[in-house]
């Protein structure tokens, strides 16, 4: 074995700064081997280093340890280094360790065989100073590195499905769908699917006095985490505003002025407000730049679309908004649906709302709102990419 | 390090498993033969992205045209040698991150270690052993996938949550409204807010009410990040919504945001919130608190802060709390502090007297203003260092003087 230099290169001794908490676990039946190596770890500035003498002293030592890197000879007595490996990585939890073969043995199939049994590296002794410590740098550094960005990752993911799941708690649950169909005659079929974690769509229902039922779609600028909060406050505000105005253009009015003291410039938001009048057999409803939605009765062929034109929430504080109405018989449906349905790619161009609206004259048939929903998704994912959130409802009024 | 990390989820190293058979390698060797039997290893495996050069500078070239994710280089070629083209790579921040595997038939430890200082990151010794080879070539590639899809998914967070966060310092009143709203009640608003990167749920704000009157209110969720943020920015909308009926009766408000908030957050969150009235004319501060941190009065010599009661019962956590209206006095010079937890455990040197009442103190009897406010900053700053994820408010009343 040569003996360690001296003096590292000065770009080793530069990359391992940083590595002073690093821990090695050293596995080699040889106590001078072992002396040596820790003399050279401890000149290339790694001090926490453990050994073992043969390979099950290893696997002890490693739930003591909690090593960031093994040095692991091969030919030891009890249990060698191959079956060591072997060992350690069908514990998940060691299932990344780098794992730095240092051994005698040079012969290629020595080699594959230490690979297969999930080396993650190999140098042949006598040891090279230089060497092993720019392989064992290579892999604490990547280690780190990996470490960080999963405690990163999980630690993200854990808040966003916290907040994803509040989110969908933001929508109507499907008991109160049953009992608005129980109550009311109307069933609602919905599908919610922001484009990431969080979505800056958002519906909501409420039964208004008379047997009349509110419905309403937002769809705010964005999406992810921004959009989504957004949301939790265009929640609260319909909320307070359901005391005071059944009326869809006033109700989107009042929204409008809240949200325009509260979202930043370049924020807005499309929203649908409307109100099912069974007695009088009419949608009402008003827009804020939201798609048009579309009505259709029984024996029809084709759904009637209505107009979504309409100021954008957040422009304008002062905007009023018009009051518009489509039939909507017994028996007939209304559906309504976020923009993601209308932008999906198709060939150089998008499908827009006549594309959408031949898609759902050729499912009109299908008399089960959820199977029509699910059907018109499906046809719209094999359309092409939708990279946007989606939502869609379906409202059908019982004969 | 050697903090036990959770492996990722199996899904996530099958794809990158998959994914490394369409990793561009580019193979580097002079030797035709050389190349055409690595091309034939690779392609053996399943790798559909592989292509060649056969020098040094033919090799920095196709790397300028497409960076590949792997390198498999030879060192000893005419013209520009491996050591070399590792060097000139590793010069380059874009290329720092670049595997390069080189393939040698060097025994003397003499040139490994130049291999190694040139910024090799893996040796694979000649004759070429295919298994060997194959092993090397995928180690490098998976943790390279996984590291990729890692940075991305981190940036792409990164950068919901900074737009999140923009908005957050949106939501606070800007200088300008508490210029404008200070002076109706006669008072000057000063505020210091930190918001985590990974946001969270401190807020406070400002309410129109009348002539001489101004709420204000400041709220800490319970919780952390992305989800407190969220409930953070509801309460704020609830309370400008009710400041319009309750604003005058802070206890009426504050029972108010707890019916609300019962219904909208669920079990486990709540928001301790204080809830006040500046009043101009009458110089006092009207409050109710729902498990806030005491307000502080500091008399304008800046001597014996009076701290305010504040035992109501965290707003979100039963239906049905009742808050207790208090006032505490606001003569001309005096300054009213409120401030999250966090603020008031910063500063406190358990036992020794200083805390926040004696950093806010002592800033009062030196004439307060502009001046103390930044010391007190300071001080606030240096005690929570630079790397405190908590978010963190204070904010400062100061009565004007006639």
């Amino acid at each position: 074995m040569t003996s360690p230099p001296s003096i590292l290169p000065a770009q080793l001794r530069g990359a391992l700064t940083g590595l002073e908490n690093a821990r090695v676990l050293v596995v080699d039946d040889n106590r001078i081997n072992r002396n040596l190596l820790l003399a050279l770890l401890e000149r290339g500035g790694i001090h926490q280093v453990e050994q073992a003498e043969d390979g099950n002293d290893g696997l002890a030592r490693l739930e003591m340890f909690n090593p960031d890197l093994i040095l692991l000879d091969l030919m030891m007595p009890r249990l060698d280094g191959f079956e060591m490996c072997k060992q350690l990585r069908g514990d998940p939890r060691w299932k990344n360790l780098p794992v730095l073969v240092q051994s005698s043995l040079n012969r290629a199939e020595d080699r594959a065989r230490a690979f297969a049994a999930g080396a993650t590296d190999y140098v042949t002794k006598p040891i090279n100073a230089v060497e092993l410590l720019a392989r064992v740098r290579i892999h604490l550094h990547k280690r780190a590195l990996l470490h960080d960005l999963e405690q990163y990752h999980s630690r993200a993911e854990r808040e966003l499905a916290l907040a994803r799941s509040m989110q969908e708690r933001l929508l109507p649950s499907p008991a109160r769908l049953t009992s608005t169909e129980d109550s009311l005659g109307i069933a609602i079929s919905a599908h919610f699917a922001p484009s990431s974690e969080l979505g800056g769509d958002f519906w909501g229902k409420r039964r208004l006095l008379d047997g009349r039922l509110a419905v309403y779609l937002v769809d705010f600028s964005g999406h992810g985490v921004g959009a989504a909060l957004n949301t939790f406050r265009l929640h609260a505000i319909c909320q307070q505003l359901a005391a005071i105005s059944d009326e869809p253009a006033a109700f989107l009015a009042a929204v409008n002025k809240r949200l325009c003291g509260l979202l930043p410039s370049g924020q807005f938001a499309t929203m649908l407000a409307g109100v099912i009048d069974p007695t009088a057999g009419v949608f009402r409803y008003a827009s804020a730049g939201a798609t048009a939605p579309m009505v259709w009765a029984p024996g029809d062929n084709a759904p009637q679309l209505g107009d979504g034109v309409g100021l954008p929430l957040g422009l304008l504080a002062s905007i009023q908004y018009d009051s518009r109405s489509l039939p909507l018989p017994p028996g007939g449906r209304l559906f309504l649906y976020s923009d993601a349905a209308i932008e999906i790619p198709l060939g150089g161009d998008v499908l827009d709302e006549a594309g959408l609206a031949a898609m759902v004259a050729r499912r009109m048939g299908e008399e089960d709102g959820a199977r029509f929903l699910d059907g018109l998704l499906d046809e719209l994912r094999a359309t092409g990419p939708i990279d946007d959130d989606l939502t869609a409802l379906v409202l059908t009024r019982k004969r | 390090m050697s903090v036990f990390s959770p492996a990722l989820s199996g899904d996530a190293e099958a794809e990158a498993r998959a994914a490394i058979l369409d990793c561009p390698i580019l193979v580097v060797d002079d030797t035709a033969f050389n190349r055409t039997l690595i091309g034939a290893f690779l392609a053996e495996a399943g790798f559909r992205n592989v292509f060649f050069a056969k020098d040094g500078l033919e090799a920095l070239e196709k790397i300028a045209e497409r960076p590949p994710d792997l390198l498999i280089l030879d060192i000893m070629m005419p013209g520009m040698d491996g050591f070399e083209v590792c060097r000139r790579l590793r010069a380059d921040p874009e290329h720092a991150d670049l595997p390069i595997l080189v393939q040698t038939s060097l025994t003397s430890s003499e040139d490994r270690n130049k291999a190694f200082i040139a910024g090799t990151t893996d040796l694979v010794s000649k004759p070429l052993d295919r298994t060997e080879l194959l092993a090397r070539v995928r180690i490098h590639l998976e943790s390279r996938v996984l590291i990729r899809h890692l940075q991305s998914y981190r940036a792409r967070v990164e950068g919901e949550l900074a737009i999140a966060r923009s908005m957050h310092e949106h939501l606070l009143p800007s200088p300008t409204l508490c210029a404008t709203l200070g002076s109706l009640a006669g008072v000057t608003l000063r505020s210091h807010t930190e918001i985590s990167a990974n946001l969270g749920g401190d807020l406070w704000g400002i309410v129109p009410l009348d002539d001489c009157r101004l709420g204000v209110f400041l709220l800490n969720m319970s919780g952390q990040g992305v989800s407190a943020a969220m409930n953070a920015f509801r309460m704020h909308t609830l309370l400008h919504e009710l400041a319009v009926d309750h604003g005058l009766d802070p206890a009426a408000m504050l029972a108010t945001l707890n019916e609300r908030a019962v219904t909208l957050l669920e079990e486990g969150q709540h928001a301790t919130v204080i809830y006040g009235v500046i009043d101009g004319d009458a110089g006092q501060f009207v409050y109710a608190a729902a498990d806030s941190a005491p307000p502080m009065l500091l008399p304008p010599d800046g001597v014996e802060p009076r701290f305010g009661e504040a035992g109501g019962l965290a707003v979100g956590l039963a239906p049905g709390s009742r808050y207790q209206t208090e006032t505490l006095p606001l003569p001309p010079g005096a300054v009213l502090a409120l401030y999250s937890v966090a603020v008031l455990q910063a500063l406190d040197a358990g036992g020794t007297g200083i805390g926040l009442g004696w950093v806010i103190g002592r800033a009062v009897a030196e004439g307060g203003g502009a001046d103390g406010f930044a010391s007190v900053v300071r001080s606030l700053t240096f005690a929570l260092g630079s790397t405190s994820r908590d978010d963190h408010t204070l904010v400062w009343i100061e009565r004007s003087r006639p």
